[in-house]
């Protein structure tokens, strides 16, 4: 009779248990509908094969360089894992656990988020943390990057911080509940669209330029974890006109990378030589790079990668081949579909379905 | 399961979905007599009039006729406002809606989207050729920014800022003197 009511009672237990973490998975945001960013830092425990090339950083990695390109063009293998205004201690934590999956040839960071020495924004916190497979990386990551309105507990249990999203629930929370389609190709958000860059207005003053200490504090910490493992750790400023790229920034990075002998690319002052057209390779008004400008890209920093940093072509390796060949097929279906929606609507729908 | 939703959303504290959610229109559907239209309607207007004079409580800039107040309705300052020098727009990463930068002779513009309308985010001054209401324009003394605005702000770096109601006013200050001025809105949470 008693080993009856512990049965029933643990019965009911996981009824309940099941039922909340079902609740939980229908209440979360899926990031498949216009906004996808969301999505972007759990693609990365699909992949199949390693890479020799890492990128992290914010939208200015993940818009800017076609991993596929690099491997078309010269056979290496790369995965950016970037995410909306991630922040350099979240780089860092990513990188540090996406170093207990495989060791890199070489890490990529893009230097932008030197400039927010102290966390920023909740939702952009959620698009990078969620994401994270449960480990000490993820933890330390939360606890580096919450809000002072933000709770541990809120990231442990998403539950209590999406329990009022039931009011928006639409098909894609019930459609996407267990699996969701991919939305990168190798940690790359693809667009077609051109909009031509705008003349941006002169860069306000700033009352100080210095970087903050927490940013060198894991940028030191990038430098040495790479340094650790025998990864070349590569700092790059990616060609975004906007937001601005202060003078006094860029000296900074020069004089760090100087000192401890880092390769520093600002591409900025490379796009003549990139072939980067303005007026073509950007989506968004300069923002960032569209399809063409982000293959022109790949081609230019692979070549860098392969000649100055030796990183090898796998295209012999059948099992890498293989899993590039899915990757590629993707990538172009992905560029057919947009395609097919800019010929048909004159924008992108699947990005905003709200346009009419 | 549908228990438990019930019990979430009775238990809801009315905060923001977060990350992601695209924003719905929302419609409703109200019943109302002649009066009570004519009292909502009323009460509208007094709330927009409320609101008016909130905005105008904060510092405001002033160019010409028009006042330029922080977190106010764009739409109508620009079209007081008139033809714009240079005009761009910004997305940010992974959300909807453009953030917006006006450029008229001395100034920046720059709104940010609320709700379906563009607001006041902040006036920038580019030169010399405007000052705030109470005569403070690049080029102009700490001590003269002082006997304006007096000393009640909180300083960083050479970053003097005063703030009043929703908004702030900030002067940079090299060597004694202004080189920079902004207006800028504290805004409402998204």
């Amino acid at each position: 009779m008693k080993k009856r009511s512990i049965s029933v009672f643990l019965g009911l237990g996981l009824v309940v248990l099941g039922s909340l973490w079902l609740l939980q998975r229908l209440l979360m945001p899926k990031y498949m509908g216009d906004i996808v960013e969301g999505a972007l830092i759990s693609e990365y425990y699909k992949e199949t094969t390693d890479h020799d090339v890492i990128f992290v950083g914010d939208c200015e990695v993940y818009e800017n360089f076609s991993p596929i390109t690099m491997w078309e063009d010269y056979g290496i293998t790369s995965y950016i894992r970037g995410s909306a205004q991630q922040l350099i201690w979240q780089s860092y934590y990513l990188l540090e656990e996406t170093l207990k999956y495989e060791k890199p040839e070489a890490v990529v960071f893009n230097v932008l988020s030197m400039k927010y020495d102290t966390p920023q924004k909740e939702a952009y916190n959620r698009m990078t943390l969620d994401g994270m497979k449960w480990s000490k990386s993820k933890v330390d990551d939360i606890r580096a990057s919450m809000m002072e309105d933000e709770e541990f507990a809120d990231y442990v249990f998403p539950i209590l911080r999406y329990h009022s999203r039931w009011q928006e629930l639409t098909s894609d929370d019930f459609k996407y509940l267990f699996t969701k389609r991919p939305v990168s190709q190798s940690g790359y958000y693809m667009r077609i669209d051109v909009k031509p860059a705008q003349t941006f207005p002169k860069p306000k003053k700033l009352a100080n330029y210095e970087f903050g200490e927490n940013s060198w504090k894991y940028l030191e910490k990038m430098r040495e974890l790479c340094e650790e493992k025998g990864i070349q750790l590569i700092l790059v400023k990616a060609p975004s006109l906007y937001p601005a790229w202060y003078d006094e920034w860029e000296e900074q990075i020069k004089e760090y990378a100087k000192t401890y002998e880092l390769p520093y690319y600002n591409f900025l002052e490379l796009t003549d030589e990139i072939g980067i057209d303005f007026t073509q390779d950007t989506y968004d008004g300069g923002l960032h790079l569209n399809l063409s400008g982000a293959e022109k890209m790949g081609a230019y920093f692979g070549k860098i990668l392969r000649d100055e940093f030796q990183i090898p072509d796998r295209r012999a390796d059948e099992t890498i081949a293989s899993a590039w060949a899915e990757k590629c097929a993707a990538y172009y279906d992905m560029q057919k579909r947009q395609q097919e929606e800019l010929d048909t609507y004159g924008y992108l729908k699947m990005f905003n379905s709200d346009k009419e | 399961m549908i228990l438990m939703i019930a019990a979430l959303s009775m238990a809801g504290c009315g905060s923001n979905s977060g990350a992601g959610s695209t924003t719905a229109a929302k419609t409703e559907a109200v019943e109302t007599t002649a009066a009570e239209s004519r009292q909502a309607a009323e009460t509208t207007a007094e709330a927009s009039e409320s609101a008016k004079e909130a905005e105008l409580t904060g510092f405001t800039f002033i160019t010409g006729d028009t006042v330029i107040a922080m977190n106010a309705d764009a739409a109508p300052i620009l079209e007081e406002l008139g033809e714009w020098e240079n005009y761009v727009e910004t997305t940010s990463c992974a959300f909807k809606g453009l953030d917006k930068t006006y450029s008229y002779p001395g100034f920046d513009l720059y709104t940010y989207p609320l709700d379906g309308k563009d607001n006041v985010n902040s006036v920038y001054f580019v030169d010399d050729t405007v000052s705030t209401p109470e005569g403070i324009h690049i080029g102009s003394t700490k001590e003269e920014m002082e006997a304006a605005y007096g000393t009640d702000y909180e300083e960083e770096f050479g970053a003097y800022t005063y703030t009043k109601d929703k908004s702030k006013l900030q002067f940079l200050v090299t060597d004694g003197v202004i080189d920079s001025v902004e207006y800028t809105a504290i805004t409402p949470a998204a």
